[in-house]
């Protein structure tokens, strides 16, 4: 297994004269950055979430559904509706940071997880985890991860999944998987001490603070002119005054256009912090992993990243609104605990919605580097929020995998459909738990290969349709036969272009 | 050449727009000053244009905010901003350019990094700033927010409104997922580019009357800061603001303030670049350094008169070349009196007299002093067109032993020159006993063919001393005599104070400005210059402006 590769400085440089840092500051606006890898042109990124997730903390209202016209067929065995015509924001969790990314996210219901129930990293990105004593008698026969899969054949090997973690403990997992003889291996995660030293650590430090401060500079820039044109309209003003206003916006709209044109060019993040992290730091630990994320795709040091964030009992009540962990959070139904769980998902949201602005912000070919990129946002678990899955009151803490938080955003080069609220309800209903049968989540794994150019050649192991062992029925609570499969060569339906 | 508003103004007003080879539209020397008292209409209040800060305004306003170790610390970036020098205070007006626009964002950036790099040096700002940490607590907060709302009125010049504070605010957020000094950064910076900073804003008051505002005392505040200081008020002058400016006791509180500003260092330093632009000095060095020396000295600190600057005879001697050009031992330094016989007032000045040096000759350039002269007394010469110079040099003495004068008026005599050479000349002549240093000279001294001659200089003229009528002269001395007790030059030293003022070029609606200081100026009421000022800014016109028609 290749490691991610460290790239020496010259490989960064924003061409000739590079842009360092100097007062003033901006001197150096005239050169054109260019970035110095070429990048193929489809990103995979995972960003797992933990302990499962409350429904109606996830989901929009049933109200703005109905507001919006109801759920209608978007495809076979799928039904939905358009994001951008819900009021509001889409969801408590889901809130306005994600109101630019409509267009380019799918939020998707109701997929469950057939084979397992419970806490487990092989929960993320491996369609299988041999819980039910279900794996084959030849297990090195196994497909790893679907990272795996996609870095040994879309991109040939040349590139290793970067998988970056934050966790109260000292042993840093991932949802990365190989395989030996025994079955899947676990990739352990790195710190972002760790990623950064691997990535960055021969880049001049003074390239990456001037491009971060122009980054802050062009910010300031954008939220100033909108002032600039208010005080430009006031009617006191003579056309004179007036066309002086103007002229500076223009020039500073172009200044702003020109570090724009600079941020996002391959340029490493700050470095982080050294140490273990600790409550005070998860914040800082979280932006740092994230940063670090964009900064590798942006500079094509891989295409894959995959986050595995999970500082549960370093997340406290006082700084971060979490009692008792995250995990810990995850076992009550009390108020405060539901609470907690939302404050850790908004903690995670955030990250999220920064990592994807980071990709937006990314010029590359006719869009940005979040159209090239399939960001899949995934859980361990399912939803707890009871039968309905909206309705506070009816939790139901059973850790099972049914109706698994799931949120896609970005379309892998146009392969996806992307702008949709989609649910896959059977029409079948379980006892207990979240009622609504769904659609099998392995679906979702195919989907992000098919996605990213592979072919079921290459995830398919003895010629059986399908990624990995979808027959578990954890308690005897999902028959098989009333569970949406799909087509197992093709996708989930309304979410492959 | 410079061209002055007002000079301007008067040739529109009278008519007086010919360019070289145009028959003149008066007799030479007869260009009527414009008597505005006439025109005086308490009820027009003056045009006022957004006026941007210019780059001494800015620089002196980032000292007063940051101190002169961090703005030292980012001058490259500040030198970007174009100064007023020799821009006749234009520079505020003029429609930004990119460079303009670049420069403010590379001073803001520069500025907001350079002090959160380092906490002590943020702590010149606001001691608890510097020690601010994410998430914010209730003291953070409370630090923040009183640093917003006490640092955005001395940046924007009056009190903060609800929106200020929180587009600040949110300006702060920028930078504080990074961390809380990222988020000072940001903010600094927000404030740095903020419109309410970089212009002059006088849209707040009330329309007093249909198509005048009547200025807020806050903005009072900051025309009275951008005229004396060239920045922006202090803690003192916005306090001031507060209690307003509004009935006897507002009008004191103007006074005191006005008083108070002009016994600072800033307002001598404002007052020596007025002079500066003023007299247009050409060159640089000890020769102008001491006139810009004396001219402020007798007003700032001898309270003296129009008149006194054009007839006293103190100077202050720093440099041995200068004491020598004076006829003083070399040796001499400090306060001297010139000698009466050839020295009075600025005129007779080596700073004012510096011209380029004539080949083969001694002389000064009498042509560049008469039209410098033209200017100073807002007696306007029109530039010719580029193409009617003379491909040879006109002081070349190539034929004969002819004095400067001489061979100047062989070349401008006929038409198309002489209708302006003919005024600019006899402006230029009474000078002909100074040197190219300004140093006196008895006898022109020509060297041809390696042999030195001597000629003697006819000084002598009749001029145009902002009277309107030809007055004879003999000699500089004359010259400067008849400028002490002229009413024209007192309306244009008026007409300049209020240009300096309005940042713009004089209009009509300016005539009650210009008429409260001329008044004051006037030769027969000789009260001090820096009275004349006052009588400007505390003029009820100074406080008020008219609203532009509905675009």
């Amino acid at each position: 297994m290749k490691k991610p590769m460290t790239i020496r400085r010259r490989s960064f440089l924003v061409g000739a004269g590079g842009a360092t840092l100097a007062i003033p500051l901006l001197s150096s606006l005239g050169q054109n950055t260019v970035r110095a890898q070429e990048r193929p042109t489809k990103n995979f990124v995972s960003y797992r979430i933990t302990n499962g997730h409350f429904g109606h903390q996830w989901y929009p209202a049933n109200e703005a559904v109905d507001s919006a016209g109801g759920l209608q067929p978007m495809g076979e065995g799928v039904i939905g509706t358009r994001l951008a015509n819900l009021p509001g924001e889409i969801s408590p969790l889901l809130d306005a940071q994600f109101d630019p990314f409509r267009e380019k996210m799918v939020l998707l219901r109701h997929l469950d997880r057939l084979d397992h129930c419970n806490h487990s990293s092989m929960n993320g990105l491996l369609g299988y985890t041999g819980t039910e004593g279900r794996l084959p008698e030849s297990p090195e026969n196994l497909p790893p991860s679907i990272d795996q899969i996609m870095a040994q054949h879309v991109f040939g090997g040349e590139i290793s999944p970067l998988n970056l973690s934050v966790r109260w403990s000292e042993a840093l997992p991932s949802c990365s998987y190989s395989i030996s003889p025994e079955g899947p291996v676990r990739v352990p995660g790195l710190t972002a001490q760790q990623a950064y030293q691997q990535l960055f650590a021969e880049f001049e430090l003074g390239e990456s603070e001037a491009s971060r401060r122009r980054g802050l500079t062009r910010s300031v820039i954008d939220r100033v002119l909108p002032h600039y044109r208010s005080v430009r309209d006031n009617r006191r003003l003579s056309r004179a005054d007036r066309h002086r206003l103007e002229q500076h916006i223009e020039h500073m709209d172009a200044l702003s256009r020109r570090l724009e044109s600079g941020r996002g060019e391959c340029m490493p993040p700050l470095e982080p912090e050294t140490g273990r992290v600790r409550s005070a730091d998860v914040d800082r630990a979280g932006r740092e992993q994230v940063d670090i994320g964009i900064a590798a795709l942006r500079c094509g040091l891989t295409n894959i990243v995959n986050f595995y964030l999970d500082p549960d009992t370093l997340f406290t009540g006082d700084l971060h609104g979490v009692d008792g962990g995250h995990h810990g959070a995850s076992h009550s139904t009390s108020d405060t605990a539901v609470e907690s769980i939302f404050n850790a998902h908004q903690w995670h949201m955030r990250n999220i919605a920064r990592f994807a602005a980071g990709l937006e912000a990314t010029e590359s070919g006719d869009g940005t580097l979040l159209d090239e990129t399939m960001i899949l946002v995934n859980n361990e678990l399912g939803s707890q929020s009871g039968a309905s899955g909206n309705q506070l009151g009816q939790y139901d803490l059973n850790h099972a995998s049914y109706d698994i938080q799931t949120l896609i955003i970005g379309s892998a080069g146009g392969a996806l459909q992307t702008g949709n609220f989609l649910d896959y309800r059977s029409g079948h209903e379980r006892g207990r738990w979240t009622r609504h049968i769904g659609m099998a989540y392995n679906q979702v794994y195919i989907t992000a290969m098919l996605a990213m150019g592979l072919e079921p050649e290459h995830w398919e192991v003895g010629g059986a349709q399908g990624y990995g062992d979808m027959r578990g029925d954890k308690w005897g609570r999902t028959p098989l036969d009333q569970v949406q499969m799909g087509d197992l060569r093709a996708g989930l339906p309304g979410v492959i272009s | 050449m410079s061209k002055r508003a007002y000079s301007t103004l008067i040739l529109l007003l009278a008519g007086c727009q010919g360019t070289i080879g145009d028959a003149p539209s008066a007799e030479p020397g007869a260009t009527p000053p414009v008597d505005l008292s006439e025109e005086c209409d308490p009820s027009v209040a003056p045009d006022a244009e957004l006026l941007r800060i210019d780059r001494r305004a800015y620089d002196l306003a980032l000292r007063s905010l940051f101190g002169d170790e961090s703005v030292d610390a980012v001058g490259s970036a500040v030198t970007g901003v174009p100064n007023t020098q020799s821009g006749q205070y234009r520079s505020e007006v003029e429609v930004p350019s990119f460079d303009v626009v670049q420069s403010y964002v590379d001073v803001a950036s520069s500025m907001a990094f350079y002090l959160t790099d380092d906490p002590s040096r943020l702590r010149v700002l606001s001691e608890c700033l510097s020690e601010l940490s994410e998430p914010l607590n209730e003291t953070d907060e409370a630090c923040l927010f009183g640093f917003i709302d006490d640092f955005g009125l001395r940046l924007t010049r009056r009190p903060l409104s609800a929106e200020d504070h929180a587009r600040f605010v949110e300006a702060y957020e920028i930078g504080s997922g990074e961390n809380a000094s990222t988020g000072v950064a940001t903010l600094l910076m927000s404030m740095l580019l903020d419109p309410r900073f970089l212009y002059h804003f006088e849209v707040d008051g009330e329309e007093r009357e249909p198509g005048v505002i009547t200025l807020t005392s806050y903005e009072v505040a900051a025309r009275l800061a951008r005229v004396l200081w060239k920045s922006i008020p202090d803690d003192s002058l916005l306090a001031a603001a507060e209690e307003g400016f509004e009935g006897p006791e507002g009008e004191a509180r103007l006074r005191e303030q006005i008083e108070r500003m002009w016994s600072t260092p800033e307002a001598r330093e404002g007052f020596r670049g007025f002079i500066s632009e003023w007299i247009a000095l050409r060159h640089e060095g000890p020769a102008t350094d001491a006139l810009l020396e004396f001219a402020t000295n007798m007003v700032y600190e001898r309270d003296g008169t129009l008149a006194e600057l054009f007839l006293d005879r103190t100077a202050f001697i720093e440099d041995a070349e200068l004491a020598e050009v004076y006829g003083l031992p070399a040796d001499t330094r400090g306060e001297v009196q010139l000698g009466e016989e050839h020295r009075a007032g600025l005129l007779t000045r080596a700073g004012w007299l510096e011209t380029s040096a004539i080949e083969d000759t001694n002389a000064g350039h009498i042509i560049h002093r008469g039209k410098a002269l033209s200017d100073l007394l807002c007696v306007p010469i029109p530039l010719p067109d580029d193409d009617v110079f003379p491909d040879d040099d006109p002081a070349d003495p190539t034929e004969g032993l002819r004095t400067i004068r001489q061979r100047f008026t062989d070349v401008t005599s006929e038409q198309p020159c002489s209708s302006c050479h003919v005024r600019l000349d006899a402006l230029g002549a009474p000078f002909g006993h100074f040197d190219f240093d300004g140093a006196y000279i008895d006898d022109e001294r020509i060297t041809v063919d390696e042999e030195e001659h001597i000629l003697s200089i006819d000084s002598s003229s009749s001029v145009n001393v902002g009277e309107g009528t030809l007055v004879d002269v003999e000699s500089a001395i004359d010259i400067s005599v008849a400028a002490a007790q002229s009413e024209g030059v007192a309306a244009c030293l008026g007409a300049e104070l209020t240009e300096n003022m309005m940042g713009r070029e004089v209009a009509p609606s300016d005539a009650c400005l210009i008429q409260a200081a001329q008044d004051l100026l006037s030769p027969s009421r000789s009260v001090s210059v820096r009275e004349a000022l006052f009588a400007i800014v505390t003029s009820p016109s100074f406080s008020v402006r008219s609203i532009p028609e509905a675009q």
